[in-house]
């Protein structure tokens, strides 16, 4: 036997059996699916972007619920089955308790840093549960009327009309009680105001419309509903471009765009010029507020972008002046120490001898930092000129390491230099590549080898020549040769080696290699188990890859 | 801020059994009332 469905006397399903879409206001689908859309992604990004925050989940689950009830009215709307409208009439209430509920909590927890009491969460959830208890009796919908196909509505509406009307009142008092007392302190909410106003607006027009459509059965005005959501969303996105709440500056922006290719977009479906008249007439007034603020970001963030220049540039200046300045004593006093050394002036005690030698060193350490600092901020001021010329690596290698190798071995480290036959030629900055990119690698095996070897080998590999500098000393993680190659950057154990690394030394020769067209990386198989820097540089260059004719 | 996941939970449930309830009423036994003006009470 089949049973006969009753179906509501005004419509037809034409789709999936149940649904008439031609019984449905025309704006229906403009006025909810969009900010549906919009809501719901917004909630959904903010969350994942602040997962353990109890704001963000309170935020999703007032747009998951605002969701459930727009979905609820688009099947009151359009669906023909007596006892399927008949269901989503009933559960409705539901929803709007929990939305007022979720806009309650917001409010109270929004820039909480302490735990609210269990006695909160208990009071805060009386309206819902009794509204629960009540859902599936007579006291929710009395009967269903299948001549105007709703649901007529029973005494517990009372109580969630006077529940509605009561949570934004509530919500103004709390917001205004809490920024009140936030002020007291030294952090004050100064979101909270947008928050409460956007919170009251939303929920306020929320609540008239569904009011006023139960009182006067036009149903017709709920459409306007859900524009308050559209409000509270645009407030949020407004709070996170001035006050960085949520750490969301970029994707509000993203927000205000995405909002205006859906609303325009959204004309495509419709072809009733009036219809089309009052959907222009809605999406200018969310696109000349919307419009505004990100203008006036725009025009923020470039006036920032041009002091912060500015700031850059005389920074350099001043840091270039005072390090040339003190570059230059540095060098008078070493010449004057080397001179004492070196006994041009007579010969000297061997105590004071060592202590001169000692001050020479550091002297000469204190002049290699500042020319650090100096190529560093030439490189970003683009100031750095190179001698290009052709030379033979490998002879200039051999010279080039007698004194490391000599500085090895009294560290009592065994020290080699090999390499493969073949032609070493290169064309590039003799004197840069070997300064700052060998001498610098070599110095770096030295001082962070406590006991071991250190070795430089020389290959072919392709069309490149290989530098390979391999120690036995106290290694690299994976997080240290993420950080190696940056300005100012460390490996872990670097400093408790070499307390004076700046981190500036590697950070300059990965750049003069770049410069020359070649690449630059480390591998070790961690901390301990010693390390070994590679530096590929091509043999097919000539001037001109260096803009020189 | 801790979330208070037990209370939400358990009202989700309280939720979610208050709307099956009236979906079995409703939608499985269709037991409710239907009223018109042409036909009274069906």
């Amino acid at each position: 036997m089949i049973e006969e469905i009753l179906l509501c006397s005004d419509s037809a399903p034409s789709f999936l059996g149940i649904f008439d879409f031609s019984i449905a206001p025309l704006l229906l689908f403009y006025a909810y699916i969009p900010i549906l859309l919009f809501s719901l992604g917004i909630s959904i990004y903010i969350f994942l972007k602040n997962r353990e925050s109890l704001v963000a989940k309170v935020l999703l689950l007032l747009a998951i619920f605002f969701s459930l009830w727009v979905l609820d009215t688009l099947i009151l709307w359009t669906a023909a089955p007596a006892h399927i409208v008949m269901f989503w009439w009933q559960i409705i209430g539901v929803f709007e308790v929990a939305i007022f509920t979720l806009g309650i909590i917001f409010v109270t927890i929004f820039g909480r840093t302490k735990s609210l009491p269990s006695a909160y969460w208990a009071l805060v959830s009386i309206p819902l549960v009794i509204t629960c208890i009540l859902l599936p009796t007579g006291f929710n919908i009395a009967f269903f009327d299948i001549d105007n196909c709703e649901g007529v509505i029973g005494p517990l509406w009372n109580f969630i009309y006077a529940f509605e009307i009561a949570s934004i009142v509530g919500i103004l008092l709390i917001g205004a009680w809490r920024y009140r007392e936030s002020k007291k302190t030294e952090a004050p909410l100064r979101q909270l105001p947008y928050i409460t106003a956007g919170l009251c607006i939303f929920l306020g027009t929320f609540a008239f419309t569904n009011i006023s459509g139960d009182f006067t059965r036009f149903y017709e005005i709920d459409l306007i509903g859900p524009l308050g959501m559209l409000v509270f969303f645009a407030y949020l996105g407004y709070i996170m471009l001035k006050f960085k709440t949520f750490g969301i500056k970029l994707f509000a922006t993203q927000a205000l765009v995405g909002i205006i290719w859906l609303l325009v977009g959204a004309l495509i479906f419709v072809n009733d010029l009036q219809i089309i008249h009052v959907i222009i007439g809605i999406t200018t007034i969310i696109l000349v507020p919307f419009g505004f603020l990100l203008i006036r970001s725009v025009r923020k963030e470039i006036e920032l972008r041009t002091e912060l220049e500015f700031a850059n540039k005389r920074q350099q200046e001043t840091l270039r002046f005072i390090t040339h300045e003190v570059k230059g004593y540095l060098t008078d006093g070493a010449a004057a120490l080397d001179a004492i050394l070196t006994e041009t002036f007579g010969p000297i005690a061997g105590d004071m001898k060592t202590m001169v030698g000692d001050a020479l060193t550091k002297n000469r350490m204190a002049v290699r930092e500042i020319q650090n600092f100096l190529r560093i901020a030439d490189f970003k001021t683009g100031k750095v000129s190179y001698a290009i010329d052709s030379f033979d690596i490998r002879t200039a290698l051999n010279d080039m390491l007698v004194a490391p190798s000599e500085q090895a071995k009294t560290r009592g480290l065994d020290f080699s230099f090999t390499s493969d036959e073949g032609d070493y030629t290169l064309i590039g900055d003799k004197d840069q590549l070997l300064n700052h990119v060998f001498g610098n690698l070599v110095h770096n095996a030295i001082n962070y080898t406590p006991s071991g070897s250190v070795s430089v080998h020389l290959s072919h590999q392709g069309p490149m020549i290989r530098i390979a500098i391999t120690d036995s000393g106290v290694g690299l993680s994976e997080d240290d040769k993420s950080v190696l190659f940056t300005e100012g950057g460390h490996g872990k154990e670097s400093r408790a080696v070499n307390p004076h690394s700046t981190g500036y030394g590697l950070f300059i020769a990965k750049r003069i290699v770049d410069a020359h067209h070649g690449r630059m990386w480390a591998e070790s198989e961690g901390r301990g188990k010693g390390s070994t820097f590679f530096v590929e540089l091509p043999t097919s260059l000539s001037k001109k890859d260096f803009g020189i004719k | 801020m801790s979330t208070p996941t037990k209370p939400l939970l358990l009202i989700l449930a309280i939720m979610l059994v208050s709307i099956s309830l009236v979906y079995w009423k409703t939608v499985v036994t269709q037991e409710y009332e239907v009223v018109s003006e042409t036909t009274e009470i069906l």
